[in-house]
This record gives C-alpha cells, sequence and structure tokens, in this order.
C-alpha cells in the first residue's frame, strides 16, 4: 500500500498533460500544444452577459408593466390590448415563416431564438385571451371555454412547432379546463383533495393523459412529448391517488390503484432508463405505503407502537438507500 | 490521510481536462479511448435526482434511529430518571456510527458524493456539534467562543479526509467566528478595528487559498479551497459595505445612531461599498477568474441595493425600468465588443464536453475495440466514462 501511496503522491505532483506524456498516450508535440491552450485558453463571458441581458430585460419589463398598470386610466385596455395582440401575431408570423415542415420525429431548428419567439407568442396569445375575458367578457361566463379555446391553440402550436415548452402550456390548460391547476407548486396548494369529484377527475385525466403518451410512443408520432405527458400523469395520477387514500374509505382499493401506478412506471423507467420516473414511482410508493403500515399499526396505541414506527422508519429508508445502490441488479438492469 | 480511493480522484480530473483536449481536437479518438481506459473510476456516482434521494433518505433514517434509541432507553430506563451525560453520550454513540457507517460504505461500495456520504458526514458533524454544546455550560458569554474552538478540528479534519465543500465553508466560518468573538473581547478598540481586521484576515484567507489551489499535490481538495476563497472574497466585501458596518454597530457595539446620522469613516465605506465589486469584476476578468467575476457581479448587485436602501427616490419601478436598460445596454455592448475575442475573452459559448462526448461515442467505441487489440486488455471489462444507467440525467434524455 505505501508503494501505492508513494505513487499517486508523486503521480500528485505533475499536471495532467505531463502524466498523459509520461504514460506514453500523448506525444511530446501534444504535450507542447496542450500545454499552450491551457495557457492561452480565452475565458468564455457567454453565460455571463447572456444573463445580464436576460435579468436586464426581466426588470425593464416588470418595470413598464408597473408603470403601465399606474398609468392605465391614461393609456387605455384598448391600446394595451392592441400591443399584445400586435407583438403576439409578429411572434407567429415569425415562427410561421422560419418552421419547418411538419414531421412525426423530433425537429431540430438552427436559429437559438425560435423557441422563445415561438413560446413568447403562446404566452401573449394567453394572457391576452384572459385579459380580453376578465375585462369584455367575450366568453360571457363560460369560463370552460375562456380556457378551453387557449388550450386548444397550445396544443396545436406545440405539434405544430414541435415545441415541448407549449406543450406543457397545454397540459396545464386542459387540467385548468377539467376544474383543476396543476402549475407544479399549485398542485397541492390550489387543489382541494378532500372533494371525490376533484380526485375522480384528476385519476380521469391523468388516465387519459397517460394512455396518450402510450399513444403516442408505440405509433411514433413525437415520441419525445411523451416525457412531458408522462411527467404530468405521474404526479397528477399519483397525488390523486394519495389522496384518496388518505381520505376516504376503500382504502384498499387506493391502495391497490397506486401499486399499479407505480408498477407501471417502474417498467417504463426501466424501458426508457429514466431515472426520474423510477424516483418519483419509488418515493409515491413509498409514501402510500407508509401510510398503509402507519394506519395497521395505529391500534397498537402504547409505546410498543411508537417503537416499531420508528423502527419501520429507520429500516424502510435504509432499504430505500440500498435500493439506489443495488437498483441495477434488483431490478435485473445490464449495464 | 483521503477515505475515498485516491487513484479514482485522481483520474476524474485527469478524464475532465482530457475531455476539454477532446472537445477541442487536441487529442485524438484513440487517444480518448485510452485515458478513458486506462483512468477509469468504479465510484457509484448516480444521477442528481438519485443523490437527492438517497440524501433524504439517508438522514431520515438517521432521525429514525436516534427516535428509536432514545425511546428504547427511555422505556428500559423503566420510568427511572436518566443521567446528565445521557445526550452527551447518545450524540458521541450516533457521531461514531455514522463515520463508521461512512468508512464502511466508502470501503465496500465506492460510494463519492453519492447523498449517501455527505448524509452521513453532516450527521456525524451535526452530533459532534449537539455533543459539544451539551457538554459546555450554557453561560452564554464564552459558550459560543469555546463550542466554536472545540468544533473546528472536526470541521477542518472533516474537509481533509472527505474532501467535502460544505464542511470546508464552515471550517473557514467557524474561524472567522472564533476571531469575531476574540476581538470583541478587547471591548471598546474593537468597534474601531473590526471592520478592517476582517478585511485583512479574509485578504490573508484569500491569498492562502489562492497560492494553494495552485499546487498539484492538493488537486483532490481543489473545490474546498475554491469555496475558502469564495467565503474570503464575500466576507471581505461585508466587512467594509456600509450597510453591514451601520446595522452591526448597532446590533453588538450598542452605537446609537439617529436617523440620518452618519458611522466614523462613512465616506471611506461609501467608497468600499461601491468600489470594491468593481474591482472584484476587473480582477476576475483580466485574471480570466470565473469565480471573482461572479462574486463580483453578484456584489455589484448588493452594492446597488445598499445604497438604494440609503438614498432611495421612492420610485421602484422606475428604478426597475432603469436598472433593466442599464443592464440591457451593458450586456449588449459587452456582445458587440467582443465579435471579435479582446484580451483572452469571448463571447463564444463554451464547446459542452459532455455532449462532444456523446455525439462521439461512436468514434470511441471503435477506437476502443481498436486500440484493445493492439495492447494488452487490463481491465477486460470496462465501460465508457462509467456510464452509469441514465448517465448524465435523465433530463438529458429527453
Amino acid at each position: 500500500m505505501s508503494k501505492q501511496d508513494n505513487f499517486i503522491h508523486l503521480y500528485y505532483k505533475m499536471k495532467e498533460s505531463e502524466k498523459l506524456f509520461q504514460d506514453e498516450i500523448i506525444n511530446a508535440e501534444q504535450l507542447a500544444t496542450i500545454n499552450e491552450y491551457e495557457q492561452s485558453k480565452p475565458m468564455s463571458v457567454f453565460w455571463e452577459l447572456r444573463t445580464i441581458l436576460y435579468l436586464g430585460v426581466l426588470l425593464f419589463t416588470s418595470g413598464v408593466g408597473i408603470l403601465i398598470y399606474q398609468n392605465i386610466d391614461t393609456i387605455g385596455h384598448q391600446a394595451i390590448l392592441g400591443l399584445i395582440l400586435l407583438s403576439c401575431a409578429a411572434c407567429f408570423y415569425y415562427g410561421y415563416k422560419n418552421r419547418l415542415p411538419y414531421s412525426h420525429e423530433q425537429i431540430k431548428f438552427e436559429s437559438p431564438f425560435f423557441d422563445y419567439i415561438v413560446l413568447l407568442g403562446c404566452i401573449l396569445f394567453g394572457i391576452f385571451i384572459g385579459y380580453f375575458q376578465y375585462q369584455y367578457f367575450i366568453f360571457g361566463t363560460h369560463y370552460g371555454l375562456a380556457t378551453l379555446f387557449p388550450t386548444a391553440v397550445f396544443f396545436f402550436c406545440s405539434y405544430f412547432f414541435d415545441h415541448k415548452g407549449i406543450l406543457s402550456l397545454g397540459i396545464s390548460g386542459l387540467a385548468a379546463w377539467a376544474g383543476l391547476s396543476v402549475t407544479p407548486l399549485q398542485l397541492l396548494e390550489g387543489n382541494d383533495f378532500s372533494s371525490l369529484g376533484i380526485i375522480l377527475t384528476a385519476i380521469a385525466l391523468g388516465l387519459v393523459i397517460a394512455s396518450f403518451a402510450y399513444y403516442s410512443e408505440t405509433k411514433n408520432i413525437k415520441k419525445h412529448f411523451a416525457f412531458s405527458y408522462n411527467n404530468f400523469a405521474i404526479n397528477m395520477l399519483s397525488v390523486a391517488t394519495l389522496a384518496a387514500l388518505f381520505e376516504f374509505d376503500l382504502k384498499p382499493l387506493s391502495f391497490l390503484f397506486l401499486a399499479g401506478i407505480c408498477f407501471y412506471y417502474i417498467k417504463y423507467a426501466i424501458k426508457y432508463q429514466s431515472f426520474l420516473f423510477l424516483l418519483l414511482s419509488v418515493i409515491y410508493g413509498y409514501i402510500g405505503f407508509t401510510y398503509a403500515f402507519f394506519n395497521t399499526i395505529v391500534s397498537f396505541n402504547n409505546e410498543l407502537g411508537i417503537m416499531m414506527g420508528f423502527f419501520y422508519v429507520m429500516a424502510s429508508c435504509a432499504g430505500i438507500v440500498l435500493f439506489f445502490i443495488f437498483y441495477k441488479r434488483i431490478l435485473g438492469i445490464k449495464k | 490521510m483521503i477515505a475515498y480511493n485516491q487513484e479514482f480522484i485522481t483520474n476524474i480530473a485527469l478524464v475532465k481536462k482530457a475531455k476539454q483536449w477532446y472537445a477541442r481536437n487536441l487529442i485524438s479518438d484513440t487517444q480518448m479511448a485510452t485515458i478513458q481506459k486506462k483512468h477509469h473510476t468504479d465510484f457509484y456516482n448516480p444521477n442528481l435526482f438519485v443523490k437527492i434521494g438517497l440524501f433524504i433518505f439517508t438522514s431520515i433514517a438517521v432521525s429514525a434511529a436516534l427516535g428509536f434509541y432514545t425511546l428504547f432507553c427511555f422505556t428500559a430506563s423503566n420510568g427511572l430518571e436518566l443521567s446528565d451525560s445521557f445526550p452527551i453520550f447518545t450524540c458521541i454513540f450516533f457521531a461514531a456510527l455514522c463515520i463508521g457507517g461512512l468508512e464502511l460504505f466508502i470501503r465496500n461500495k465506492l460510494i463519492y458524493r453519492s447523498g449517501v456520504d455527505e448524509a452521513l458526514l453532516y450527521s456525524a458533524l451535526g452530533f459532534i456539534l449537539s455533543g459539544i454544546l451539551f457538554s459546555i455550560d450554557n453561560d452564554s458569554t464564552n459558550g459560543m467562543l469555546i463550542s466554536s474552538i472545540l468544533f473546528l478540528p472536526f470541521l477542518v479534519a472533516a474537509s481533509i479526509r472527505y474532501i467535502d465543500t460544505i464542511a470546508s465553508i464552515f471550517s473557514v466560518l467557524c474561524l472567522y467566528t472564533i476571531f469575531f468573538l476574540f476581538l470583541l473581547k478587547l471591548g471598546d478598540i474593537a468597534k474601531l478595528i473590526m471592520p478592517f481586521a476582517l478585511m485583512i484576515l479574509s485578504a490573508a484567507f484569500y491569498i492562502i487559498a489562492k497560492k494553494q489551489k495552485q499546487k498539484a499535490q492538493l488537486l483532490p481538495w481543489k473545490n474546498c479551497l475554491i469555496a475558502a476563497e469564495c467565503i474570503a472574497m464575500i466576507v471581505f466585501y461585508l466587512s467594509c459595505n456600509y450597510y453591514v458596518i451601520r446595522e452591526s454597530s448597532i446590533e453588538f457595539f450598542d452605537m446609537e445612531l439617529a436617523i440620518g446620522q452618519d458611522i466614523p469613516l462613512a465616506f471611506v465605506f461609501y467608497f468600499l461599498t461601491a468600489s470594491v465589486p468593481l474591482v472584484y469584476v476587473f480582477l476576475g476578468l483580466k485574471n480570466k477568474d470565473k469565480i471573482s467575476l461572479w462574486i463580483g457581479l453578484l456584489l455589484v448587485a448588493i452594492a446597488v441595493l445598499t445604497f438604494k436602501y440609503y438614498f432611495s427616490l421612492g420610485h421602484p419601478e422606475i428604478t426597475l425600468t432603469i436598472a433593466g436598460i442599464i443592464m440591457i445596454m451593458v450586456a449588449y455592448f459587452s456582445i458587440r465588443y467582443l465579435k471579435t475575442d479582446k484580451h483572452g475573452i469571448t463571447y463564444k459559448e463554451d464547446i459542452d464536453e459532455d455532449n462532444f462526448l456523446k455525439t462521439h461515442a461512436e468514434a470511441l467505441l471503435v477506437a476502443q475495440s481498436f486500440s484493445q487489440q493492439v495492447h494488452t486488455p487490463q481491465q477486460p471489462e470496462n465501460n465508457l466514462g462509467g456510464g452509469n444507467f441514465g448517465g448524465a440525467g435523465s433530463g438529458d434524455k429527453f
């Protein structure tokens, strides 16, 4: 061991390029080139300047936004609506001009701005409809229609321009239309999961989205969209099922349903080698199982019960840690 | 000295460098493949999501073990009073348990920055700190100082043995705390010299960290030293920032300031508040030092906020708009100016080495099988770049 230590110690004192030279991986000429490159390589300030630019745009637009809000009486709603519509139309015109022909495969755009401009156009369109509805009630009291219309436009645009960001807008809109708000932060706050109607709607919507993702993947239609669909579906389904498990009777049914979801997505994770879905399934499954466990031991209302609880948490967490270290062997995945 | 396999750690750094050269065509496919093969790492280094999950679950497991143990002892004591040394003993026991587990995991499972090792290390440090706090008396005058002095060796040992960045950050902060509390003992004079003393200490830390960072034999601790450098730069600025000095004078030295009244030497501190961030940015650009540049940019924002706090015009929306315009202008003119590279600074995006590697995976594979025929294979079973299932993140795949 000491000999190896000594070797490593010597090894440490060299620069990487010298090590490679000594190991005869690179020749003297390359060593010189590499050392010269290391000496003279320029520092890229690409991200720094980009960040400053974005922050600047953000500050500027929020400042102008507040100024407009304060002076709404002098400017007037029509002028602002017109401005939004004009910018929106400009964005869509740019997207239409620069688009590539539709294909079921993923399309890569050359211009780095294309994605942003098309996304901006869609967001502006959403704002426009919302503003219009708020101020002039174009859809009257048909709030569902006011949500569904932009949602349809978002879905169309996401496929037309091959844009995953717009697709997420569309899915959120669809869920909002179904009486839910599914932006990640509001998933728990915004929804009253104690009502059975909402739980069932969420489960139905989740199932529809998951099946559509499955269909897209088998039929090879915009396969790369499947991630967005499944990401919404797994969270939606699991949270709704967990709520059903916590709040309502027929607990075994909810539990089995949750187990089914986790099983499906663990399979999915193995098939597409996605860690995110593996992690989400394991965590949601763990929450459900833990609830079931504590629900059972709640009848031992004494110190033994509490101790069993602590022991369960300790053992199960250790189990999960070991699962993630050995998951390849457990799930039978080869490298 | 290091708990982890040292050879693997050097290999990680070496392969990282080689990737940069490969992405710039300084070395060939065959050479890259040989480097990856010869300098492989066998660490279990999972994807970021899993790391977070492992960290959380390990922490919960440790807390549950603590709860289980405590409850067990209370039940076993059968209503008898547990002795005063029970909490101290528990802390020592659990710290030892965590360290033991950590060593075992590192040795047998080759974990490295996998969430498990961090969670165990921080739990152990937490138990040690609690043990120290339990064992010293609650007299508030010296308690903080003594516990910091007692805790410091553990933090330093953790940063050295486990090459942990966060432990090294806390080591530096702990040193600052000790220094600060010692100076406070000087009484009235502390009030005058505190900002300057902290600035001198920070400058010293910065210079030491910067010097040591260059040494090749300290390569494994490079990130720790970088972290120390950052902390030194930030504390240096904070100890000359007008807002910090004014508020801490009131807080620690019972200085009574009426609104609009100034602290002594105010103009010096106004000057430093404004100039230090700009100096950082300038030095960052001159020395091609990204850390200095980033900290400088961040502190420019803090300097602006400091001045706005004392000289506000009461129109935040106008401030926002003007700040936005200034930032857009700065970015726009800098981009224009950097159309061609100047002074070793470029606006071209850095090549994404990992991405480059992925697009050339096939060439590498061919090169590798080719080189295997030429050289005698040392490790017949080897995967490219430790290609774990999920690789560089599932987000990458989609």
